[in-house]
């Protein structure tokens, strides 16, 4: 599988609740994948995520690229040399567009955030994200799964056991879990409330994040919660449309990250910046520290590789940046 | 007249219509041999002192106004918060500026004390001549000479007008920027191989103007080699011919420059795209959204973002979105096109 004349690409999603990690090749075909769980470490994930990676494929494989997105983009591109650190959205559409270049709609929900990214011809030309409301997210589906004490991964399978969904709010995850425990207390059967819950959160998010956009077929929809059949099954309801979630769908941002990197390399002169597998043994340290040089008094973050300074940000002026 | 050895000092807040008038306001305070004290640009701690003290439910830009206030509280002699309600007979600019100075007035008792001259065009009895007489008496607490009070409204408005003339640009030096033989603003710092994007910045001067409460959306676009104009430098004639193509009539003013120059684009399609900055919770701002909103959907060549500020507001969602935005022109952008980097600035 692995051909030493090949190029490979590594592309890294840092997000909120997951970090995955996706090598492609050349054709951007995927070679591996890897998702885990943040757990709001995300340096140790990274380090983590790139040991599960070297375990599976090797360290003698060379990277020629590394790319990194998420939440976390900046930071992840500090720990393992990031030729290119770009925004989930470029990222989500690229991949998507490899595996349907006919994709007119992304619809991606993950672990805090939810985006839909609308394509036409292969170009985007438009795109929204939940702003300061995470309600419909894999977050409140997690937490709502563990209150129920189902596994997250029944929780789509189950909703599609019901065949009578009970009306829930969705326009606030607070109110939904009140209005989900009501309806527990009147005695509606579990898989009614999921069935209701997933319904309610797929109007949230197509009135929110979807709001005045134009949907067109062929519509995609990928990130964690599209392993949620439930939440496909009530797109599929409210869109009359056929959804695809693409076999992919965890590690999409990961593997749009390795396009963007490949495309970078073909640009770039020089070698890549990429560390080296051997990121998970080394040492990262995070520091803060607020500046009183003005009053703003910005929050500085501080980040070191086996004690030396390799980045620090946060400051609104450019006093604190590091100078190459 | 205080009787002082030291020249009578005027706080005005750095916040709201300071960013359209700060020209007028200032010589006539100077000529008036006044010390004038402008609060500092906005930073945390005025942001923090803001969200604090004001009522509400105050839009995100009017908070930052009594942020600025309490900076100047303790420095100066008086307060100068005019009441402005609008300077043309059919329009308004926003009611909430007319009522600052006494809300401000009422909930902290112990500020300076407050000159707060009204005008608004809308009113009968608030003539132009109504204005200058507003401004004369005005002038009388540091000045009873009248020829050196007419003096000093004279040289104010003068100021005023220097200052739009070299703000708004006309029609010629429009087209100039539209065909990249002009830079109107900051010098986009460009990557090799990237084409120069062009977007017009919409939204209030008080937005457009504070770096914290934009947080920093000019220079992040410089950043990304984008190249500006924004709503304020729009030529009048054009705003107006816009305005003109609606079915109804626009009632707030600052809201005509922004709608006009959102609708302006749109038609001329010589920008790659737009950025509409709005304030959070400004009624007129989500007026004129709703309805750039449905006109860019009407007509989707042009992309328009729309990006709401308030106190709330994540950095690093916003940046997501801004980048995305530009990354998205950049990608639809013909691969063929000749890289052609503006020179000149004026």
């Amino acid at each position: 599988m692995i051909d030493s004349r090949e190029k490979y690409f590594l592309g890294v999603d840092v997000g909120s609740i997951s970090t995955n990690l996706a090598v492609i090749d050349n054709s951007k075909e995927l070679i591996e994948s890897v998702y885990i769980r943040t757990d709001g470490k995300p340096v140790n994930s990274v380090q983590k995520g790139i040991k599960m990676m070297r375990d599976q494929l090797g360290e003698d494989l060379v990277i020629s690229g590394a790319g990194s997105t998420g939440s976390a983009r900046k930071l992840t591109g500090v720990l393992i040399g990031a030729d290119i650190v770009k925004n989930e959205i470029t990222a989500h559409a690229l991949a998507s567009l490899h595996y349907n270049p006919d994709v007119q709609t992304v619809m991606e929900i993950g672990g805090q955030d939810s985006k839909i990214i609308i394509i036409r011809n292969g170009i985007v030309v438009d795109f929204a994200m939940n702003t300061v409301c995470a309600a419909g997210t894999g977050s409140f589906l997690d937490m709502q799964a563990n209150r129920l004490e189902i596994p997250i991964e029944k929780f789509g399978e189950l909703a599609l056991q019901s065949d009578n969904a009970v009306s829930i709010a969705g326009r606030c995850t607070v109110f939904a879990e009140s209005d989900m425990i009501h309806k527990q207390q009147l005695g509606h059967p579990t898989k009614d409330i999921i069935k209701g819950l997933c319904e309610a959160l797929g109007r949230n998010y197509l009135s929110n994040v979807g709001k005045g956009k134009d949907i067109r077929p062929p519509i995609m929809f990928q990130g964690g919660v599209a392993a949620n059949i439930g939440m496909k099954e009530t797109f599929e309801k409210y869109l009359e449309q056929e959804i695809i979630v693409p076999e992919h769908y965890d590690v999409m941002g990961a593997i749009g990250s390795a396009i963007l990197a490949q495309e970078d390399a073909i640009k770039r002169s020089k070698k890549s910046n990429f560390q080296s597998w051997d990121i998970s043994e080394m040492d990262f340290q995070t520091s803060g520290f607020e500046c009183d040089g003005c009053s703003n008094i910005c929050e500085i973050v501080e980040i070191r590789r086996n004690d030396t300074l390799i980045a620090r940000w946060g400051s609104r002026c450019r006093k604190w940046d590091l100078i190459d | 007249m205080k009787d002082l050895d030291r020249k009578i000092r005027v706080g005005i807040p750095r916040a709201l219509l300071f960013y359209k008038f700060s020209d007028l306001w200032i010589t006539f305070f100077e000529h008036l041999g006044a010390e004038v004290i402008i609060s500092p640009e906005t930073t945390k701690q005025i942001k923090n002192v803001a969200v604090s003290l004001a009522p509400d439910e105050d839009c995100y830009s009017t908070k930052l106004y009594f942020g600025h206030a309490m900076a100047l509280k303790d420095k100066v002699d008086y307060l100068f918060i005019p009441r402005f309600g609008g300077r043309k007979k059919k329009y308004v600019g926003c009611p909430k500026f007319i009522g600052l100075a006494e809300v401000l007035r009422s909930m902290i008792p112990d500020l300076p004390e407050i000159l707060m001259p009204h005008y608004n065009r809308g009113m009968d009895k608030h003539t132009r001549i109504g204005l200058l007489v507003r401004a004369f008496r005005l002038a009388k607490i540091f000045r009873k000479n009248p020829f050196v009070r007419i003096s000093a409204i004279n040289k104010a408005f003068k100021a005023q007008r220097f200052h739009n003339k070299s703000l708004i640009i006309d029609e010629e030096t429009l087209q100039k920027w539209e065909n990249s033989e002009v830079i109107l603003n900051d010098f986009p710092i460009y990557n090799e191989n990237e084409k120069q994007l062009k977007i017009a910045l919409v939204g209030h001067s008080y937005v457009l103007n504070d770096p914290f409460s934009s947080l920093n959306i000019r220079s992040l676009l410089q950043g990304y080699g984008v190249d500006i104009i924004t709503s304020e430098q729009i030529p009048r004639k054009l705003i107006e011919k816009q305005m003109a193509k609606l079915d109804y009539d626009i009632y707030f003013d600052f809201e005509r420059e922004i709608l006009g120059t959102i609708m302006h684009f749109i038609e001329s399609k010589t920008v790659d795209g737009i950025i509409h900055l709005l304030i959070f919770s400004c009624g007129p701002d989500s007026i004129a959204g709703e309805i750039a909103a449905r006109l860019s959907k009407r007509n989707p060549t042009i992309p328009l973002l729309q990006l709401v500020f308030d106190e709330l507001t994540g950095e690093a969602g916003m940046r997501t979105r801004i980048e995305a935005f530009v990354d998205m022109l950049r990608r639809s952008i013909d691969e063929k096109v000749i890289f052609h980097i503006t020179q000149v600035r004026i």
